[in-house]
């Protein structure tokens, strides 16, 4: 290798390593900007067991929705001000809710009893927390019981 | 040569840095979680593929899935035993009058071909049929597979200490009840048998009836011959009391002959299926902690207009019947209705 071709060869790579180096740069300022609590929808209601699943979700809009009926078609019942689904969407994401494990990873003491589930989706990341219903953490029944006050019974 | 031997390093740490996807990322690290349940929209489905049966139960089956389908075939051993020569079932019939159509006569006892309800043919019909040939792909501790055999062997037609309509029957009361029937000859113990306990209209077997499940297997203990012995059991309440949370809510198969029975088929394969793999709750689950009928629970495939105007999955003992699917142990996994 000669002297020019080392150095187009050395400028080359300075410029892949540039172009690398500001795309990356883009990409934490789009994920910088993503807002999770305004772009936060919630899904809860009960899952597994020997017993139909059913839920609500709350969309970010705050629009409130039952989880597909047999009929496959999902029916929009109420709203929740868009405030108080932010201020729900915070409990969860800020509080001890994020932390709590995604499910049981045995069989628990009656595997056919439904768990309660609250879900939740935003345009950065999403949080899935099911549990017995007899075997709920104090986060996770708080979560779950302030979705009932604002958007109703899931089941 | 030095500036060479210095800037060739420094320009390749730069590029791995740059590429690397593990640095300071904005958003905080979650849990890798299933899809929203309800964002699995089932109405396109449904469309697409008519008589297939895409509703909340198949947004479950993906939630249930997505995880489990990492790897192999998205259920694993945990070394406890399973009912692997065959799956053995007696049904008691705890009410003061027959529960379903042409039931056994209250206080009777016999043999599984003496039921001639949609349960009773239904249980005669399980094993050797496609359907529970599913079963076939799990094994044993020393990797022998299950075989495609259930035997209705008994029942009885309990008429004695029947709970009221509403009351609560703990686990210790149906363990009781169980244990008069073999102290007094009523049935036979055996520890490959699977006790179903029937009961009539809103009886609350185990306390969470409608709320918390439809029907539930589990074991105890009794006292045969002086000795302790487990017993396996299944908690069998009247579904069709809570059509809304126990029920497909699909015309009966077999129309209007016996609702309760065509409804009480369904969470009982559930039962059966779990007991045959996961007996003592430590063989066959998945990571979640889901067994294989809960794995597949509510689902059903594809379906067909029974002869009785109803909707049907499977002809079993030459009946048409609505059930879940279960989950195969084989390939990649998934629910199915057949092997």
């Amino acid at each position: 290798m000669n002297n020019l071709t080392f150095w187009i060869a050395a400028g080359g790579l300075l410029l892949a390593t540039g172009t690398a180096v500001a795309q990356r740069s883009s990409h934490v300022k789009r994920a910088s900007r993503c807002d999770t609590i305004a772009t936060t929808s919630i899904t809860f209601g009960r899952t597994g067991g020997n017993i139909t699943p059913a839920g609500l979700r709350i969309a970010a809009s705050g629009a409130v929705t039952s989880l597909a009926d047999r009929a496959g078609v999902g029916s929009s019942a109420r709203a929740v001000p868009v405030d108080e689904l932010r201020r729900l969407a915070a409990l969860g994401w800020r509080g001890r809710f994020v932390r709590l494990p995604t499910a049981p990873t045995r069989p628990t003491h009656n595997p056919d009893v439904a768990r309660d589930f609250v879900e939740l989706r935003s345009a950065c990341a999403r949080k899935h927390v099911e549990v017995p219903a007899d075997q709920e953490p104090a986060a996770f029944r708080a979560l779950f019981t302030q979705l009932e006050t604002v958007a109703g019974k899931p089941y | 040569m030095s500036i060479r031997r210095t800037l060739v390093p420094l320009a390749a740490l730069a590029a791995l840095a740059a590429c690397s996807e593990t640095a300071t990322n904005p958003v905080a690290p979650q849990q890798i979680s299933a899809p929203d349940v309800a964002s699995l929209s089932s109405s396109a489905n449904d469309a697409r593929h008519g008589h297939v049966m895409h509703t909340r139960p198949v947004q479950l089956e993906a939630y249930r899935n997505a995880s489990s389908r990492s790897s192999g075939t998205g259920i694993f051993y945990h070394g406890g035993p399973v009912l692997q020569a065959a799956t053995n079932v007696a049904t008691v019939y705890w009410a003061s009058s027959p529960i379903y159509v042409n039931g056994p006569a209250a206080g009777s006892t016999g043999t599984g071909t003496g039921d001639g309800s949609l349960v009773g043919t239904f249980l005669r019909g399980l094993g050797g049929s496609a359907y529970f040939n599913i079963n076939t792909t799990y094994t044993n501790g020393a990797g022998v597979h299950i075989a495609n055999v259930v035997n209705y062997t008994q029942f009885w037609a309990n008429n004695t200490s029947v709970p009221a309509a509403g009351a609560n029957v703990s686990d210790a009361q149906m363990i009781a009840m169980l244990q008069s029937a073999f102290d007094g000859g009523k049935l036979t113990y055996d520890p490959n048998t699977l006790y179903a306990v029937f009961t009539a209209g809103t009886v609350n077997l185990g306390g969470g009836f409608g709320t918390q499940y439809c029907a539930y297997h589990t074991h105890g203990t009794v006292t045969v011959g002086g000795v302790s012995k487990t017993v396996l059991y299944a908690a069998m309440p009247y579904n069709y009391a809570y059509p809304s949370a126990c029920t497909s809510g699909y015309a009966a198969a077999n129309g209007s002959y016996d609702k309760g029975a065509d409804y009480e088929v369904n969470t009982f394969v559930h039962e059966i299926e779990e007991t045959t793999t996961d007996m003592m709750a430590n063989a066959w689950y998945d990571n979640r902690g889901y067994e294989n009928g809960d794995k597949c629970a509510w689902t059903w495939g594809t379906t067909y207009t029974s002869a009785a105007g109803g909707v049907a999955n499977v002809n079993i003992g030459g009946k048409d019947f609505l059930v879940q699917q279960n989950w195969k142990n084989s390939g990649t996994g998934g629910c199915a209705l057949h092997l």
